[in-house]
């Protein structure tokens, strides 16, 4: 910017400069090619009209033959001077005569300018007509000289003033743009850091350029402002980033933790459930019935916690973004067959209806069997819960939408509904409707939660619609085939993103854990397996 | 009433240009005169530095001077009385004017004459004539008339700061008048 103003104050110093060469030639040219040449003519002129008109008097003179009146003449045209300045009008004067006289006079005294106005003119006799010689003149130079000297000096005058003139135009066109060349100094050094303030304009600095003054430094103090601000805002951020990674952090370590936990904890509670099994068959066939209410208690304690257990394992998965798929192609009508089987008791246990509308030839579903039974197991036991004496009806059908095939869910209830405040909150996890919901109908609050996670691990979704008092319908909506191949890791899975309504307490169902207990464990495990198997036909005959 | 005033206006302006037409002309033919009568004054002066005038004289020594007119005779005349008023005679010889028509000039004079002054505008081809005749004769051609000197007149007068003689040079070659030297020098010269 000073770079500029050097550049532009330099341009007009040299654009003035060349005026004044340019203004100082003219004149010169014009000094010499006019003044001067004006100033010789009319000197010129004057010796001529001097000389003509002592001429006519020569000539009468010279015919009256009067010597002493020629003399008297001569002397008195040599003697004439100028009453201003008594310089002689004539230096030097000739007249030579044919008859052979000639008369020669000087006066040049006064004359140091070398410069002479000759004028020769014929003498004629008035009488005879005769030519009786010439008059020679010279006139004084130095009238000529001075005029030119005085001249040259008004020359010289004007050219300084017209110097001086335009020197005080740039002195004042610099001076305009010296406020401006200040400012762009004082933009210049400016720490951004600190915006300081212009230097104050001095006295005599125009209206305008003070206004602009003042505009770049009410500029400056809203920039101030504004950093302020945007240094506060900027810190906010940081402390709230700084505070999400925390709490991400602290969430991700939880999520490990329970894990580890839920997978520590299930592998013994396997083994319980597993022995209280063989336990309640044992005291059966050994007699002691009277052991068998409390065998059982133990293991549908056992089942509780397990799915408990379970449902804490899945949603820690989900939120440390570790869930595994497992992903193949199925038929989906076996698979709403199974979730329907597994989920009836609890149904009719509250005096419901279930309906399923679905074509046995829907097709095949390429995707994690395991997890689209389960979220569909979740579906409508929550449904089954929260309706009592009512109807529950599945409708399944397949559809085109975004470029790809989807298979629609819809488990549709004529429950308790949901109220719209706790629809927001439906899908987040340890989130039920309201406490009384929990002691009433029991429960994590992580079912619909898992079910979410597991649906958009799988590219669906789950939405939900319900009015208070008159049901409640879910909509699942799942990719015929889903991307990926064999085994995925759903990379990551925020928490934030599963919302959820309503948590229903149950989500029971068998589990497919991939996970390995301590050799300890895994030989307490496989033992209770193996007698498990022994007993497994006989639950699915009873089903 | 306007309508009266703008008649009034063009009537003014109507005078003032036939007075202007009119005037003008006459303040040329003014000057003209003036210029005519200094000329006329200087004219016997040239002839007087003619170093051959002996030669250029009739029998009766008279000093003879042909005033050539084309139209304009009265004029001719006029001016004529003119010079004979003021010069009566050149280095003691007495001046005799004629009187001649432009077309009445022979190439060859039955009578010599010292010089010829014309006294109204000729055009070229009596111009040239006249000047044809002064080289033949060996005598000047005057012509007051600015111009004149430049198409090849011997003589005229150029007026500036002073009055002076101005010679075309190549007719006063050409017709061998042998002047004063001393006053070519302080003349005008047409070269």
């Amino acid at each position: 910017m000073n770079d500029f103003f050097k550049r532009l104050t330099t341009r007009i110093t040299i654009a003035f400069m060349f005026l004044v060469l340019i203004v100082s030639a003219a004149i010169y040219y014009y000094w010499s090619s006019t003044i001067v040449t004006m100033i010789y003519n009319g000197e010129q002129t004057k010796s001529e009209l001097l000389v003509s008109y002592y001429s006519q008097i020569f000539e009468s003179i010279l015919d009256e033959k009067d010597a002493q009146k020629l003399d008297r003449l001569t002397n008195e045209l040599i003697l004439l001077t100028d009453e201003k300045s008594g310089w002689p009008l004539i230096t030097e004067l000739k007249l030579e005569l044919f008859d052979g006289r000639v008369i020669e006079k000087r006066n040049d005294g006064h004359d140091k300018s070398g410069v002479k106005f000759e004028v020769e003119t014929p003498i004629f006799s008035k009488k005879s007509q005769e030519m009786l010689g010439t008059l020679q003149v010279f006139y004084n130079g130095r009238f000529y000289q001075e005029l030119i000297n005085n001249t040259r000096k008004q020359m010289l005058w004007a050219i300084g003033i017209i110097a001086l003139i335009l020197l005080l135009v740039q002195r004042f066109v610099s001076g305009l743009l010296k406020p401006l060349r200040i400012m762009a100094q004082g933009l210049n050094v400016i720490d951004l850091e600190e915006y300081h303030r212009l230097p104050v304009p001095r006295k005599g600095v125009s209206v305008e350029i003070q206004k602009v003054w003042s505009a770049i430094n009410a500029v400056f103090e809203r920039l101030k402002q504004r950093d302020g601000e945007l240094i506060a805002e900027h810190r906010a951020v940081e402390a709230a980033l700084r505070d999400k990674l925390e709490a991400e952090s602290a969430s991700q370590a939880k999520s490990q933790f329970l894990a580890n936990m839920s997978h520590e904890l299930r592998t013994p509670l396997n083994a319980i459930i597993g022995y209280s099994e063989i336990l309640q068959e044992e005291v059966l066939e050994g007699g002691h019935e009277i052991y068998d209410p409390d065998l059982r208690k133990i293991h549908s304690s056992g089942k509780h916690l397990l799915s408990l257990i379970n449902d804490i394992l899945d949603i820690s998965k989900i939120e440390a973004g570790k869930m595994q798929l497992y992903i193949e192609v199925f038929d989906l009508y076996q698979v709403i067959q199974d979730a329907l089987i597994t989920v009836r008791p609890m149904i009719e246990k509250n005096g419901n209806d279930i309906v399923l509308r679905c074509d046995e030839n829907i097709g095949l579903m390429r995707g994690d069997k395991m997890k689209v039974r389960q979220v569909l197991q979740n579906i409508l036991s929550n449904a089954g819960k929260f309706t009592h004496q009512g109807q529950i009806e599945m409708t399944v059908n397949h559809a085109v939408g975004d470029g790809k095939d989807w298979f629609n869910f819809m488990v549709k209830d004529t429950g308790i509904g949901i109220g719209e405040e706790q629809l927001g909150k439906l899908f987040q996890a340890f989130v039920q409707a309201d406490a009384s919901t929990t002691r009433e109908y029991g429960g994590t609050g992580l079912g619909l939660a898992i079910s979410q996670g597991f649906s958009r691990a799988m590219g669906g979704e789950i939405t939900v619609e319900s009015k208070l008092g008159i049901g409640t319908r879910f909509n699942l909506r799942l990719p015929v085939e889903m991307e990926g191949n064999g085994e995925t890791e759903q990379s990551v899975m925020p928490a934030e993103k599963i919302q959820t309504v309503i948590t229903n307490g149950g989500v029971g169902g068998d589990r497919v854990s991939g996970h390995a207990g301590p050799a300890s464990e895994k030989t307490l495990n496989q033992e209770n397996e193996s007698r498990l198997f022994e007993t497994k036909k006989v639950r699915y005959e009873k089903l | 009433m306007k309508y009266l005033n703008n008649k009034l206006s063009i009537k003014a302006i109507s005078v003032f240009c036939v007075l202007l037409l009119y005037l003008a002309p006459s303040y040329s033919d003014e000057l003209e005169e003036r210029r005519i009568k200094i000329s006329l004054a200087i004219f016997p002066k040239i002839v007087a530095v003619d170093q051959d005038l002996e030669s250029k004289l009739p029998r009766d020594n008279d000093v003879r001077f042909l005033f050539v007119y084309d139209n304009n005779k009265s004029r001719a005349e006029a001016l004529s009385e003119l010079l004979k008023d003021k010069v009566t005679n050149i280095a003691g010889k007495p001046v005799r004017v004629v009187v001649i028509n432009v077309r009445d000039v022979s190439l060859i004079f039955t009578e010599r004459s010292a010089a010829i002054f014309i006294t109204e505008r000729l055009d070229k081809t009596q111009f040239d004539k006249i000047v044809r005749v002064g080289v033949s004769e060996q005598i000047m051609v005057f012509s007051p008339y600015a111009g004149d000197v430049e198409r090849g007149a011997t003589v005229g007068v150029a007026i500036g700061n002073r009055v002076r003689p101005y010679f075309n040079i190549d007719t006063l070659n050409a017709s061998k008048v042998n002047i004063l030297k001393k006053l070519l020098k302080v003349s005008k010269r047409y070269e």
